[in-house]
């Protein structure tokens, strides 16, 4: 394998060398094409052995400067002519003598036409003449570019273009209306000056309008005449009969396409088959789509230029021409003429001023109002809004009162029911607190004999021996000068409690009437008739109705308090037994448990070795917990007891009416489970 | 230099070649950079083969471009370059003769240009066409002359005197993958020296 050339040879690797280097080879073959221009495609080493022309000493009275174009059927010079210095062109059949007679025919016809035509852009002939046997005309010296390279040269505006455009077509036209038709209009054939003025050159293809069977001799039928990518679809075809003045208009809108956009309006590359049929058949594209700029009536003029039916073309280049010029001076083309909205359209864009101004004004008002009606439109949706809000808002409010009245209600209800139900069961408390303590003051004693002993033994005595527990104010007693020693005497036989109970309280007040009791059930509170007046906070049913409070701190209900304790116990005898011990006994009979609060009860002055008297026979529980809290507060009520339904909590009456108060809820649980 | 890279476009594009020279030095590196040459072809062909075509391209074309910025400038180098390198790559691939048709036989006759004319796009064997084969011929002499030097060295060598590669790549100097670029390049640019000039049509009657 050999395909690794030497590179360092002639192959720089650095990008700058390879820069320079395409640079300069695309120079010298860019020079190579400017020093044949013209006869480039004829290479010099393959050319025909052709007659070069009449050597430069014959034109008699021009001194000839320089070819300047070698073309198919002439060679041109530049010139000066000797008697008036100015420069001239000079075009002298290629052939010379040799040439053929259709050739002389067609070169002669050149020169008659150019006579004909007189026209600033078309250009002139001055003289002719035989040199060496080789006929030549003399006429204008164009200095300038062809008008591609013109346009190739720099940017060019539409209306620049246009204008130019415009020039060419009247020079066209004026060829035309001497009945000559130009039949090979390409950009090479027009020559624009230094002062930016077209020029038409070789007329050698124009066909005489009016000398038909002269043109039909020089050409055979169907061979094709022109330059191809410019030909029209008549000469495509190969129809000399069809060429008219309408052929040079298509050629022109071909120029005028690649003014516009640089480009063909169909592929004019391939081959020569396919080209023809293209040009034949193949729909522009529209330039628009090439250079963005190209407005529609430009467009239109273009594509009008170009319709395949000659009909549908313009049918001169002056109206082309005109039409063009109406367009740059912002009038309606007739290439539009038929559209009314276009015309309208036209006219409002040539008046543009009041029209802009009477646009702006209706354009204002418009907007003003569609501004005013969707502003009340919103107006009316948000009031609408705003009141269907305020609706809803109205009948929210009047449900949630509603609601709450409801709940109010049922609330209140409850409450209601919840005090019947607390208010019956302490009726049925209270009622059947009435019935025991009937029965409690029923039980009968076969003898009480009692001579001067000491009341509190009188009374122990009851408490011993009936199943009755009696409970005794000894304060209250004391404040009417009664005491535990005060002696009673009562000997009476087969007598009731309540009969015994009147008796001992008679003798130990000496008949005043200053003591009295309260039976309740199982147990008998006595006390002195005074303190019997007041209601006793302790004592359940006391004065047989207890008011329930169910608002801000509940206190127990009674009835829950004692039906806890609502057992009856056997015999219960304590002679100065610790506190502890009573009340373990207590929890064992009554099976509640019992709490108790030491260290409050301490600071109450009472332990666990408190001793306690206490002697019941077939009492209920609660009636020993009343002689024990009796018992244990002696002159004052520090000790008090409560319970939340299922234990009973013994503990210093001011540290019990704060645990009531710190437990409202457990409260309220217990008497409303 | 206080110009814009946009700026230097734009008169790059208008025909400044000074312009494109610096543009190109600034780009082509850059360009060079990001070409991916398969190991399997890095000894036929490397990136200065691709860039040295790639910037005689550049200078031929540059008044094709229709980017007026230089984000489009480098794409469009870069697209030059690739599809130099995908041309090279292609033909390195067949590594064989060309079909017959393609093939031309001997020196610079008559049938060997028709047969280019082919190889470029242009048929002018239809009947109707036969009376300008004559022109064609010389026409495509002519633009062959028009071709910068290295294009033409591969056209006279390759399709006009039927050399293989190898001899072609030997006699200028460069690598196979070199050849088929610049091959490829020469046909593009006679395809459309043929076609977009008025003077291929003769305006003869």
């Amino acid at each position: 394998m050999n395909q690794t050339a030497p590179k360092n040879d002639g192959l720089p690797g650095g990008d700058a060398e390879l820069i320079g280097a395409a640079r300069r080879e695309v120079e010298a073959a860019k020079l190579r094409d400017v020093a044949s221009d013209g006869a480039t495609l004829e290479s010099p080493g393959n050319r025909e052995p052709t007659f070069s022309g009449p050597p430069p000493e014959s034109f008699v009275g021009y001194q000839i400067l320089k070819e300047l174009h070698r073309g198919g059927q002439g060679v041109v010079y530049q010139a000066v002519q000797e008697s008036t210095k100015r420069k001239v062109a000079i075009k002298a059949m290629k052939e010379g003598p040799f040439a053929g007679s259709a050739d002389r025919a067609r070169f002669d016809r050149e020169v008659q036409v150019l006579g004909q035509l007189n026209h600033p852009s078309i250009v002139a002939i001055h003289d002719t003449g035989v040199a060496a046997g080789c006929h030549y005309f003399v006429m204008d010296y164009i200095s300038g570019q062809p008008l591609d390279v013109h346009m190739a040269s720099g940017e060019r505006s539409i209306e620049q273009t246009l204008r130019l455009f415009a020039k060419i077509s009247d020079a066209i036209n004026a060829a035309h209306l001497r009945g000559v038709i130009h039949r090979d209009l390409k950009p090479g054939n027009i020559r624009i000056d230094g002062d930016g003025e077209p020029h038409i050159l070789d007329f050698g293809l124009a066909k005489v309008a009016t000398s038909e069977a002269e043109a039909a001799a020089m050409t055979m039928t169907g061979q094709f005449i022109g330059s191809l990518p410019w030909a029209s679809p008549e000469q495509a075809e190969g129809s000399p009969a069809k060429i008219d003045v309408r052929t040079d208009v298509y050629s022109l809108g071909v120029v005028l396409y690649q003014m516009l956009t640089g480009k063909f309006p169909y592929e004019v590359i391939g081959n020569m088959r396919d080209v023809l049929d293209r040009i034949m058949k193949a729909e522009p594209l529209r330039p628009r789509t090439i250079r963005k700029q190209i407005d529609d009536e430009v467009e239109t003029i273009t594509l009008k230029c170009l319709a395949k039916d000659r009909d549908r073309r313009y049918q001169t280049a002056g109206e082309l021409a005109r039409d063009v010029r109406r367009y740059l001076t912002a009038e309606p083309i007739e290439a539009k003429r038929d559209s009314a909205w276009y015309v309208l359209c036209k006219t409002l864009r040539r008046y543009r001023v009041p029209a802009g101004v009477a646009a702006l004004f209706l354009v204002m008002l418009v907007a003003f109002s569609v501004t005013m009606v969707l502003l009340y439109q919103r107006a009316t949706e948000a009031e609408e809004d705003a009141r269907t809000a305020l609706g809803t808002a109205q009948e929210e409010r009047e449900r949630a009162e509603a609601a709450l009245e409801q709940m109010e209600r049922a609330w209140r209800m409850a409450w209601k029911l919840r005090l019947e139900v607390a208010q019956h069961e302490h009726y049925q408390a209270a009622e059947w607190e009435a019935a025991e303590a009937k029965r409690t003051l029923q039980v009968r004693m076969p003898e009480v004999y009692f001579e001067d002993i000491p009341l509190a033994q009188a009374l122990d005595f009851f408490g011993e021996f009936t199943p009755v527990g009696v409970l005794v104010r000894w304060n209250s007693l004391a404040e009417v000068g009664i005491h535990r020693d005060t002696p009673v005497t009562i000997k009476r036989r087969n007598v009731t409690l309540e009969q015994a109970i009147e008796g001992v309280l008679a003798s130990a007040a000496n008949d005043r009437d200053i003591l009295g009791y309260r039976a309740l059930a199982g147990m008998v509170v006595i006390a002195s008739n005074t303190y019997l007046a007041k209601p006793d906070p302790e004592l359940p049913g006391f004065f047989g109705e207890h008011e329930v409070r169910v608002e801000g701190v509940i206190d127990e209900v009674p009835s829950t308090r004692f039906r806890l304790l609502d057992q009856r116990v056997g015999e219960f005898i304590f002679d100065d037994a610790p506190l502890s011990e009573v009340i373990d006994k207590l929890q064992d009979v009554s099976g509640v448990e019992f709490v108790c609060h030491w260290d409050e009860l301490s600071v109450a002055g009472v332990s666990p070795d408190t001793l306690v008297r206490i002697k019941v026979r077939g009492a209920r529980a609660w009636t020993l917990l009343f002689l024990l809290m009796s018992e244990l507060n002696g002159e004052d009520n520090r000790v008090a007891w409560s319970t939340d339904r299922e234990r009973v909590v013994i503990s210093s009456r001011e540290a019990l009416e704060h645990w009531v108060t710190a437990q409202p809820l457990a409260v309220a649980r217990c008497l409303f489970p | 230099m206080g110009e814009s890279h946009d700026e230097l476009v734009a008169r790059a594009v208008a025909g400044d070649a000074d312009a494109l020279s610096t543009l190109l030095e600034e780009y082509g590196p850059q360009v060079r950079r990001k070409l991916v040459i398969s190991s399997a072809w890095q000894s036929a062909l490397d990136s200065a083969d691709v860039m040295q075509v790639t910037y005689v391209e550049a200078f031929l074309r540059i008044g094709q471009l229709a980017a007026r910025d230089v984000r489009g400038f480098a794409a469009w180098l870069m697209g030059l370059a690739q599809n130099n390198l995908r041309d090279a790559i292609k033909q390195l691939k067949r590594r064989k003769r060309p079909d017959p048709r393609r093939r031309i036989t001997a020196g610079p006759n008559q049938e060997s240009y028709a047969v280019l004319l082919d190889a470029v796009g242009f048929t002018t064997h239809t009947a109707s066409r036969s009376a300008a084969a004559r022109e064609a011929q010389r026409l495509l002499q002519a633009a062959v002359a028009r071709l910068p030097e290295s294009y033409q060295k591969v056209v006279r060598l390759y399709d006009l005197e039927g050399r293989p590669t190898n001899e072609v790549a030997e006699a200028l100097a460069r690598s196979p993958g070199a050849v088929y670029m610049l091959r490829a390049r020469a046909h593009d640019r006679l395809h459309e020296l043929l076609g977009s000039t008025s003077k291929f049509f003769s305006n003869r009657a």
